[in-house]
């Protein structure tokens, strides 16, 4: 146990000392979600505190960020606004990869031709559709929500996702191990879950770092385009949109809560290269 | 080659109906049709009801789809229900446009995206590579419109070395092309970065670099080219995906494009309009995926035709 | 080792420097303000003599029977039988255009228009009564799906022609060439100003009949009478207007105008600042600036439009259906604080049905008073002390009701209702509206495009609250309006409306007005001669505007 310890410990030293951005990209990852979680105790200010009587102020010592046009305070809603684009992040990003991995597992192992053209059309069509008109459609039918938004996103979302996973599980259905245990009578199921998912799990990891950023950005999209989270709530790419009618007068209205998305973006992308690199380097070691 | 096109290209047409018919059922169940949308604040009931009669929007969706699949077997995209011409010299007005923006963005995204990957390759780890894929990661680490307004207003509002939007001359495409070129850039730097990196490490190139051939030489000779091929299937997805309308860009720049249509299309729902800006959009990414494909294939003889 | 914190020490100055550079943002103005005053002076444009303005939407067609998104172009190359003009005491007035005069039979139901002669379309062609009479017809006949056909529903057998029961419109008649009769199927105070709303403008029958589909996007086609001629129409770009040398009055002084479409609000204040355009509205938000700038504050304009903001009360809603609740969200909303923060103080708080510069505009109303603890009176006295949930329906164009509508949330939430904010685009908003569910409250703006107070009256009427968004059922007030509307005398008719005001406004409490915004708009300095039309519009101003040649380049 504690022989485990010493060298997870001497793992991390050695992560830190070779990757220093990754690292550092990764506790500002941690930090973003603590101010988000715990933004009730942080914030200064409520996310709709206001006394209307400071709009568009520029920072100060009071409003570290300055106010909006109600005269709210930036830094508190910003914090507030973090919890729905993390949300927005994480949460349909996960269910795509389960989908996603689940259904490409299928499509890969499945012996029957059909099920697999037929998963297979599915997401060409996905994906040849246009996503932003995918997505347009999809919130003008069941209106601008962050739950039609988390729809809409899970809806063209799984596709990518889907077609990577079905191609690396046809690769590795040939392999010498995974057709030994088919030859000894190892079912699909267990063959998947014991043998692919262990093998893809790296592939799996880079992929998902990598679609949270994405994700965050097409709810920015989608906001500039008028459908992201409604009031009382609030979504760092909602602040950015509705922000950019004062750029010229308040531009802090638009830009911090852009600087915000552009770091948590960076921290997430640059971990996201870190965690390959290693994996990649690990396989090479291998 | 010629059997594998084909059969390609007949795995297309369940994707072009199924795209089709995607955008029918969207529509069928979208409050507001055509004459809502041109009524607007003046909107009154027995007007649409009326309308609505005279223009056959109330048919069944499958009445309709068949409709519209037997017009495009005939190669007849129909006619705009807003502004009453045919669909296809909408979409042709508005494609130059996009493709002269797409190229540009594309080139601008080269010039930048190949040579960082290079660099931050061979300099794995150093300060330079964090800076150069900072610089890179930015473009697709903010929203597009954010980089897009604030380019706007410093270079072409304060310094007033470039216009600030419409379409008219070449010195308007350089704004947007930066937007769009630059989010690319990011995604085509990062995959040379690490593809390069990968071969670096492969055997042959230590025995290269034993034998003692310059750095550079063997960069570009070997390295390149054998992490160059996932590249350039990306390239084609984003070059494709570009002639489908970039439609942020397009809405900030004034750019009468694609994007610009099928955005207005969606919101007069003028489902024949919307129709063929998505047909031409899907069908130019089936299209593109099938030339990467084939390059691919062509450089690398491992890759088989499945 | 030290190299790799080095960048990432440049990493967060880069973003750290971003951040100063916003916080900057103050004081940087106020230099580039004074930069820019010198730099200024010397304000040029590429345009000639051609005026260049945007357009909010793209106006999708140019046959204004067929669309309501713009009237600006049409108003332009069309001409109607009659117009308007704002007289020495600041009324409006109906004076005739393409009809020289026209005599009111005893009855009120027939009035018989004489047409100017010589009046030439841009075709060549003269303007005769029998394109009054086609032009009439075409709105109103079946085949040609006209959502505007409604603009004609005071003529007599408007309902059987557009039910295909006759073959042409009964109650207009061609006397001689120069002569055209039409007749109601009712006296109406209303007619004449009605007819100098944008969808009456008077097309050519060749024309129309050649063009077909055409009529509307072609210029070849797509002729009027009007100052402007449509010249061409690149799309989603720009469209083209030139002057009508031949124009039956003083044509106008400019060569064109070029309207530029899809310009984003922020770009527009740039391309003006720029010299690229020629007028903006000027938002609340950017008065201030305008304000203190040296240069510009000299071609800022104000004025009053006859608009205003109002919020609609849907009675199909179950709370909304009770009086009491709808005098208590009256009473939740503070006007005055609306009016402070997005009207720059200078709005003026409405308590009745009409917008200033209307005829029977007045500002004796009861007002309408801000006060919570009333408004919880009220939802006591409705019975619903914490439960009454609204919802707020909010068009996703109009992005200047947002913060509004953010504001009025919250302001219900002091007196204990719970509002939710329902965007929607455009046109889903305009369709939930027309079929009344799904909503509460909305907030919207409406400007007058006639000079008659009648539609500020009759849009509370059983029949077209249905599809305005109130869904009223009261039938008796429905009836004295409808009654009131219809008195022929202007004066005995005003004062019947406004007898109805209170009953609307306060003890029925149908809609809360807020205000009415004093608008801003800035010019270029090359701009002479500038009048907005009387509903505040800049394309009425084309006509007669100058532009300065000195500062062309």
């Amino acid at each position: 146990m504690k022989n485990m310890m010493k060298n997870t410990g001497r793992k991390i030293k050695k992560y830190v000392k070779e990757d220093p951005v990754g690292f550092i990209s990764f506790l500002m990852i941690l930090l973003f979600i603590f101010l988000a979680v715990f933004a009730d105790f942080i914030a200064p200010y409520g996310i709709n505190e206001t006394q209307y009587m400071k709009p568009k102020a520029a920072p100060s010592m009071e409003h570290i960020f300055g106010t909006d046009e109600l005269s709210r305070d930036i830094f508190s809603r910003i914090l507030y606004a973090s919890r729905i684009s993390l949300f927005i992040g994480f949460a349909p990003t996960t269910i795509n990869l389960i989908i996603g991995t689940f259904l490409g597992m299928i499509a890969g192992m499945t012996t029957l031709k059909w099920v697999d053209t037929l998963i297979m059309r599915i997401v060409d069509i996905v994906l040849s559709y246009p996503f932003m008109i995918l997505a347009m459609a999809i919130v003008y039918n069941l209106g601008a929500s962050t739950k039609n938004l988390f729809l809409a996103l899970i809806l063209v979302g799984w596709a990518g996702t889907a077609r990577t996973v079905r191609a690396q599980t046809l690769s590795l259905k040939n392999s010498t191990y995974i057709e030994a245990a088919r030859s000894m009578g190892v079912s699909k199921w267990k063959i998947m879950i014991k043998h692919i998912l262990p093998n893809i799990r790296s592939l799996l990891l880079v992929l998902y770092t990598m679609s949270i950023p994405v994700a965050i950005l097409s709810e920015a999209g989608l906001s500039f385009l008028g459908f992201g989270a409604q009031p009382p709530q609030t979504s760092l790419g909602v602040m950015v949109s509705k922000g950019r009618t004062y750029l010229f007068d308040a531009p802090w209205i638009s830009l911090a809560p852009a600087i915000y998305i552009l770091l948590l973006s960076l921290c997430l992308n640059f971990f996201g290269d870190s965690l390959r690199d290693m994996l990649d380097s690990k396989r090479s070691e291998r | 080659m010629r059997k594998y096109i084909a059969k390609r290209i007949a795995v297309s047409v369940p994707i072009i109906l199924g795209v089709i018919l995607i955008t029918f059922v969207l529509m069928n169940y979208i409050p507001g049709n055509a004459v809502t949308a041109m009524m607007q604040n003046k909107i009154n009931n027995e007007t649409v009801a009326r309308v609505e009669e005279e223009m056959h929007l109330n048919d069944p969706i499958l009445v309709r789809f068949g409709l519209y699949i037997k017009d495009l077997l005939h190669g007849d995209l129909g006619t705009s229900f807003v502004m009453n011409q045919p669909v296809f010299n909408l979409i042709k007005n508005a494609f130059p446009n996009t493709i002269k923006l797409a190229l540009s963005a594309i080139a601008f995204a080269w010039i930048l995206g190949i040579p960082i990957g290079i660099i931050s390759a061979l300099k794995k780890n150093t300060c330079l590579d964090k800076l150069f894929m900072g610089v890179s990661l930015m473009g697709i680490s903010m929203p597009t419109f954010s980089i897009g307004i604030i380019l706007q207003y410093l270079i072409a509002y304060k310094l007033k070395w470039l216009p600030i939007s419409g379409f008219t001359t070449p010195a308007h495409l350089i704004l947007p092309s930066i937007v769009l070129g630059w989010s690319m850039a990011g995604e085509i730097s990062r995959l040379i970065r690490t593809n390069l990196i990968d071969v670096i490490q492969a055997d042959y190139i230590t025995t290269a670099k034993a034998k003692g051939k310059s750095r550079m030489g063997i960069v570009i000779f070997h390295a390149l080219k054998m992490s160059i091929l996932p590249v350039i299937t990306i390239m084609m997805m984003q070059f494709t995906s570009l002639l489908g309308g970039a439609l942020i860009t397009e809405n900030i720049f004034s750019i009468p494009g694609i994007g610009t249509l099928s955005i207005s299309a969606l919101s007069n729902r003028d489902i024949p309009l919307l129709q063929g800006t998505i047909i031409l959009s899907t069908f130019l990414i089936i299209i593109g995926n099938l030339i990467a494909d084939i390059i691919y294939a062509l450089a690398d003889p491992r890759v088989h035709y499945d | 080792m030290k190299k790799k914190f080095l960048s990432l020490f440049l990493v967060a100055a880069l973003s750290v420097s971003m951040f100063a550079g916003c916080g900057k943002g103050e004081e940087k103005k106020e230099e580039n303000a004074a930069a820019k005053n010198e730099t200024k002076t010397e304000y040029v444009s590429k345009n000639g003599n051609t005026m260049v303005l945007t357009l909010f939407q793209n106006p999708k067609t140019l046959d204004i029977q067929k669309t309501n998104a713009d009237y600006f172009i049409p108003l332009q190359i069309y001409d109607r039988l009659v117009d308007v003009t704002v007289n020495e005491a600041g009324e409006t007035e109906i004076i005739p255009s393409l009809a020289e005069k026209w005599d009111i039979s005893e009855d009120g139901l027939t009035y018989t228009f004489h047409l100017r002669k010589g009046v030439k379309f841009h075709n060549g062609e003269e303007l005769k009564a029998d394109d009054v009479l086609f032009t009439i017809d075409k709105a109103v006949n079946p085949e040609e799906a006209c959502i505007n056909a409604a603009q004609y529903q005071e003529v007599k057998g408007y309902q059987d022609r557009l039910d295909g029961k006759t073959d042409v419109i009964e109650g207009v008649k061609v006397i001689d060439d120069y002569t055209v009769a039409i007749t109601l199927s009712a006296p109406s105070a209303s007619f004449l100003a009605n007819m100098t709303g944008a969808p009456a403008s008077i097309y050519n029958r060749k024309a129309v009949e050649e063009g077909k589909d055409k009529f509307g996007f072609d210029p070849e086609y797509t002729v009027g009478t009007g100052y402007m001629k449509f010249k061409d129409w690149t799309q989603d770009q720009e469209i083209n207007l030139v002057r009508n040398d031949e124009y039956f009055n003083t044509p106008a002084k400019i060569d064109g105008v070029r309207y530029l479409m899809n310009i984003d609000a922020s770009t527009e204040r740039m391309m003006f600042e720029n010299g690229e355009l020629d007028y903006m509205g000027v938002k609340a938000d950017d008065l201030e600036h305008f304000k203190n700038d040296e240069f510009w504050k000299d071609y800022l304009i104000g004025y009053q439009p006859p608009s205003m903001d109002y919020m609609i009360f849907n009675q199909n809603d179950t709370f909304m259906a009770d009086v009491n609740v709808r005098k208590a969200v009256q009473a939740a909303i503070n006007r005055d604080l609306i009016n402070q923060n997005f009207y720059n103080g200078e709005g003026t708080l409405l308590n009745g049905v009409l917008p200033p510069a209307i005829p029977g505009y007045s500002e004796d109303q009861t007002p309408i008073k801000y006060d919570v603890e009333e408004a919880k009176k009220l939802l006591k006295e409705a019975g619903h002390e914490s439960d009454v949930t609204l919802t707020i329906l909010q068009n996703g164009e109009s992005t200047y009701t947002h913060p509004i509508n953010e504001m009025i949330q919250s302001m219900l939430g002091e007196a204990g209702i719970k509002a939710e904010i329902k965007n929607m685009d455009m046109t889903s908003y305009w369709d939930t509206i027309a079929s009344g569910e799904g909503y509460s409250i909305s907030l919207g703006p409406v400007t007058a495009d006639v000079p008659d107070p009648g539609a500020f009256f009759t849009t509370f009427t059983v029949e077209n609250s249905a599809s305005n968004g109130y869904n009223i059922k009261d039938k008796a007030l429905s009836d004295k309006i409808k009654e009131a509307n219809a008195k022929l005398d202007p004066k005995e008719r005003i004062a019947a409306l406004q007898a109805l005001e209170s009953e609307i406004v306060t003890e029925q409490a149908l809609y809360l007005p807020i205000a009415a915004e004093k608008r801003t708009c800035i010019i270029s300095p090359r701009l002479k001669n500038f009048q907005l039309g009387w509903q505040g519009w800049v394309c009425c101003s084309t006509h007669n505007v100058e532009i300065d040649d000195s500062y062309n380049k």
